[in-house]
């Protein structure tokens, strides 16, 4: 730990130095024998404080303190050969400003260190990595790198062949910390066409060669694995008597049945008596099988057609590889082991196995101007309608029937719909449109097992045979893009739950950089979407200095 | 796992093979611009450098000796025939105002005693002072310069004098497209429709030639003149209809023709951070009620997006200008979108920044002033354009257009309320050996925010441009 402290002092000397760099003329734009190079990064500092009080699962006040730094270059050795690379460093200094909080050790929080104090994992210094070759019809780019397809925002449909890094929650996401890029080569050729319809056409083709298999690094369970944003969910065996004595102790309520009648076990008044208490649901103990590197289980193929016809654009898509996320259950036969933690709380700790399971996608989307939307009162800018849809063939699923929990394959449809559309509205802002984007979500799981079953999709998504979820976007900007609030929320329809953020983001120029913003949670059915993050109710703010 | 082992093989041997085949079809290409910005900036930097970057860059020394033969003409025959085509030479028609204002150095503190208000448009007037709040641009020395006759390519004025009188109007005055044969189309304006066929000329423009490559760098500037943005972008135009200059002459190809396109753009971004590797490609067509395509690929989402043809009101990455603004003036001329009432309300002399020879034009780093530009008589149409749709960001625009090349050098755009909102002036460079202009200096300044915007170019014939630099291949190959 010293070490890694030690480390962290290293980083921002470093990072230090680079803004020194940056307010003396340090060059951004370098001639290297002839060849341009670009260099570009920024440093940053966020925190966030909880709205949510002194919870089990979230600290009061401060939550975290997350400082990143990021440099990112390019090179072109040849007009037609270009290298990028970029790599970042980010700590929450929260760990360090909590060293020795009481609630902060007892809700086990300080445990979580190995997972996010640091991010010290090769793949995540090194962040994108890539050559890109142009030559005659093909573009070819090979290295760690992001892919991402669909016309969708948030919520992934199509768009599933780099993994997330989902362990920070919701809070300012961007897209540097949230999604990872892998080792890929993706070739594309565009042929030639010579049609006043189709005004253009190309073929993309997607390699993953499982060099690195790096999957979505999820929000975890338990403080001392998910710290903050772990999600708040009653164990399954809740609650639980605390018996007193030498004995079993920790019991389920359902249990205390089975427990042999005195003079071998407690007395039935006693058992009466006892306070049942809630249990939450603890680190999961999980063995997942995933491909070891270069093994060809792991290898990922994609194949995307891209066309312009008239003023639409489609695409077709193909996927046959890995899901990032896996699909779960609990072993058989083996109860959780169940403990209290120092500041009081009962966890419930499974044992859990798994296996990333294959993906087999074919989709399509499509984005066209809706000119007949076109109105003069509002701005006079005809809105873009984004269509996005994939079949997932033998998609596999969790399937729980009772105490009996199996992987299951279905077939299952998602879809999704959006605009893009700019409005203006003088009376808010006379000189700027608004941007609203609302999208619709809906995915069917085709043969769904009953009503008596619960199905969950790889990540542990609660599923029914019919999900709708919605989403809105809403900017805009003041004073030359100086100032620029926006609001976003995200609707689950199928578990009554939302999360919204509003946030402001101030630029003092293209240096400085300063957001503030809030996160919030809500869900009416207990345990399911949103309402695991019911207690993570936060603001935060980032300062950001640039270097161009 | 639930491994299916025996595919996985073929296909990995099929994408190699096919990664192969496209390694080893690499056609020989000549290459499309031989500069960077990393080499631009060692030759001109935006402040305090009067470096005259054309003549120590000349284009013939960045492009190759082909391309460079290519797009350029016998001087002395195109200004003759240019000279035909619109009837005088600037020279032979300025100096009647103020005729004791004469070519030489002036200081602002001189401007009260010499009738330089009677020769300037007002707002250079004032801007002929030491460098103050709230924008960059003004000039406390300005040197006069002999008015110099200025002319289009051979190709341009030969196509503007065998077409005139080709292109027909209807009773409102807007074109019939399909008429308009190539070159300015209404070389010599005249009659009741003089002021549109001013803004038709404009509109069929060949500033940046047929094909160009435009670097730009550009710096924001808040109202106490302190630097808030700093951009670079490369700029790759394409004219698709008319073409004199490059093959193919007229359209393009069949499809510009049949779909009636009219110019394709590409953009590179590369700085600041936010904004790096970010492409556009913008496809504009001649039909007034047809939307352009916007294709972005957008690096903070790394995919390539439509985004709308219509959406032209908003500033650009916040600058204080509009996709309307562009060029100073880059709406479509229609009598059903956002029309004008178009009239010209000036036709006279002005003393004005029109022009540069050799780039020399730079930025005062503490004034922000504006120094070394030339300032020239040039005759001048003042063209009034009244808007018909209240909904329309602007009421009105107050366009200055050179009479000798219709090239916009100044324009004032109002609000619906009749406030100043956005002024923006252009300073072209001229090259006599391609009888073209290009972008130099560009200053548009947001008079109720108060902020300003400087974009400073050099421009390179790039005839070998296809289709390709425009395409979905494109916003792959240069998007981040």
């Amino acid at each position: 730990m010293k070490g890694k402290r030690m480390l962290v002092n290293l980083v921002t000397a470093v990072a230090l130095g680079l803004f020194v760099f940056a307010n003396t003329g340090f060059a951004k734009v370098l001639d290297l024998g002839g060849n341009q190079m670009n260099l570009f990064g920024y440093i940053s500092q966020g925190a966030s404080y909880s709205l949510a009080g002194d919870k089990p699962d979230n600290e009061e006040g401060l939550n975290s303190a997350i400082f990143t730094a990021f440099i990112e270059a390019d090179y072109y050795p040849t007009d037609d050969l270009k290298l990028f690379g970029s790599a970042k460093f980010t700590s929450d200094w929260i760990y360090a400003l909590k060293d020795s909080d009481t609630s902060w050790i007892d809700k086990e929080f300080d445990r979580s260190s190995d997972n996010q104090e640091f991010d010290d994992e090769y793949w995540q210094m090194i962040n994108e990595l890539h050559a890109t070759w142009s030559t005659g019809n093909a573009v070819i780019r090979v290295g760690k790198q992001v892919v991402a397809w669909g016309e969708m925002d948030g919520n992934r449909i199509m768009d599933q062949i780099n993994p997330l890094d989902q362990r920070r929650g919701f809070a300012d996401v961007e897209f540097e910390s949230s999604i990872i890029p892998i080792w890929l080569a993706k070739a594309e050729y565009y042929p030639e066409i010579d049609s006043e319809n189709i005004l253009d056409f190309g073929i993309e083709m997607i390699f993953n060669p499982n060099a690195d298999f790096i999957p979505t690094q999820q929000t975890q369970f338990g403080n001392e694995e998910g710290s903050i944003w772990t999600p708040n969910m009653d164990a399954v065996f809740s609650p639980y008597v605390d018996i007193p004595g030498p004995g079993p102790g920790l019991v389920p309520e359902m249990a205390l049945g089975m427990l042999p009648p005195p003079p071998m076990g407690p007395p039935p008044a006693l058992l009466a008596g006892l306070p049942r208490e809630k249990a939450v649901m603890g680190k999961q103990w999980a063995d997942i099988s995933e491909p070891d590197e270069w093994d060809p289980d792991g290898f990922e193929y994609g194949l995307r057609i891209k066309t312009l016809i008239g003023n639409t654009m489609f695409t077709v898509n193909a996927f046959y590889g890995l899901d990032n996320l896996p699909v779960t259950k609990a072993v058989a036969g083996v109860l959780p082991t169940v403990r209290r933690r120092a500041d009081g709380t009962i966890v419930e700790e499974p044992l859990m196995e798994g296996y990333y399971p294959r993906q087999r996608l074919l989709g399509l989307t499509m984005a066209t101007d809706l000119e007949s939307l076109r109105l003069s009162a509002l701005g006079g800018v005809s809105p873009i309608l984004r269509v996005e849809a994939v079949y997932g063939y033998h998609s596999a699923y969790t399937k729980i029937l009772g105490p009996v929990q199996t992987f299951e394959e279905y077939n299952d449809l998602k879809w999704g719909v959006g605009l893009d559309w700019k409005v203006k509205i003088p009376v808010l802002n006379s000189k700027n449109s608004f941007t609203v984007s609302p999208q619709f979500f809906h995915t069917h799981v085709f043969g769904f097992p009953g009503s008596d079953a619960i199905l969950l999709a790889p990540g542990g998504t609660g599923t029914e045979e019919d999900n709708f979820s919605g989403s809105l976007m809403i900017g805009t900007q003041y004073l030359h893009g100086k100032i620029m609030p926006s609001f976003f929320i995200l609707q689950d329809f199928t578990n009554k739950a939302y999360f919204m953020r509003p946030q402001i983001v101030y630029s003092y120029d293209d240096n400085i950089q300063f957001s503030v913003g809030a996160v919030i949670f809500s869900g009416q059915e207990d345990n399911k979407s949103f309402d695991l993050f019911d207690n993570k109710d936060q603001v935060f703010c980032k300062l950001t200095y640039k270097f161009n | 796992m639930n491994p299916n082992p025996k595919i996985k093989p073929r296909l990995l041997i099929l994408c190699l093979s096919i990664l192969l085949c496209f390694a080893g079809n690499v056609p020989a290409e000549e290459p499309k611009v031989n500069i960077s910005f990393a080499e631009l900036m060692q030759h001109k930097q935006v402040y305090d450098d009067t470096t005259p970057i054309y003549e120590k860059l000349p284009v013939k020394d960045v492009v190759t000796p082909k391309v460079y033969a290519s797009v350029t003409f016998d001087a002395t025959a195109s200004s003759e025939k240019w000279a035909q085509a619109v009837g005088f030479k600037a020279p032979d028609i300025v100096g009647k105002i103020a005729p004791q204002i004469k070519p030489g150095e002036y200081s602002y503190d001189q401007k009260e005693s010499l009738p330089f208000k009677e020769l300037m448009i007002p707002d250079h007037y004032a801007r002929f002072a030491p460098g103050a709040p709230p924008h960059i641009g003004n000039f406390s020395k300005i040197k006069v310069v002999p008015t110099r006759q200025y002319y289009w390519a051979l190709p341009i004025a030969k196509a503007s004098l065998e077409n005139s009188g080709k292109t027909q109007q209807d009773g409102k005055g807007y074109i019939k497209d399909e008429t308009y044969k190539g070159g300015y189309p209404f070389p010599k304006p005249s009659g009741k429709f003089k002021a549109i066929q001013v803004m038709y000329n404009w509109e069929k423009r060949y500033t940046q030639a047929d094909n160009y490559t435009l670097y730009t760098q550009s710096k924001g500037f808040d109202k106490n003149l302190n630097e808030d943005f700093s951009g670079l972008v490369t700029v790759n135009y394409m004219r698709l209809q008319g073409r004199l200059l490059s093959e193919p002459f007229g359209w393009y190809d069949d499809r510009a023709r049949e779909r009636g396109e009219l110019t394709s753009t590409s953009s590179f971004s590369e700085a600041p951070r936010d904004l790096y590797g970010n492409v556009l490609s913008l496809q504009s067509y001649v039909a007034p009620d047809q939307d352009n395509m916007f294709l972005m690929y957008i690096n903070g989402l790394r995919r390539a997006r439509k985004l709308s043809g219509s959406d032209t009101q908003d500033p650009m990455g916040g600058q204080d200008l509009i996709y309307e603004d562009a060029d100073g003036f880059n709406q479509k001329i229609s009598p059903d979108r956002y029309p004008y009432i178009y009239e010209v309300v000036g036709e006279r002399e002005f003393l004005i920044p029109a022009y540069t020879l050799d780039g020399a034009t730079t930025i005062d780093s503490k004034t922000k002033e504006f120094a070394n530009f030339e300032f020239e008589r040039r005759p001048l149409y003042v063209l009034k354009l009244t808007q018909q749709d209240e909904n329309f960001v602007y009421g009105q625009r107050t366009i200055y257009v050179d009479k000798e090349t219709f090239i916009i050098l100044y324009t004032e755009a109002y609000d619906q309320k009749g406030n100043l909102y956005r002024t923006i002036n252009q300073n072209f460079a001229f090259f006599p050996e391609q009888g073209m202009f290009i972008m130099n200096d560009f200053l548009a300044r947001d008079h109720l925010d108060l902020h300003s915007t400087y974009i400073k170019s050099y421009g390179v014939p790039a005839p070998n441009l296809t289709r390709d630099d425009f395409s979905l291949k494109e916003l792959a190959k240069r998007g981040k």
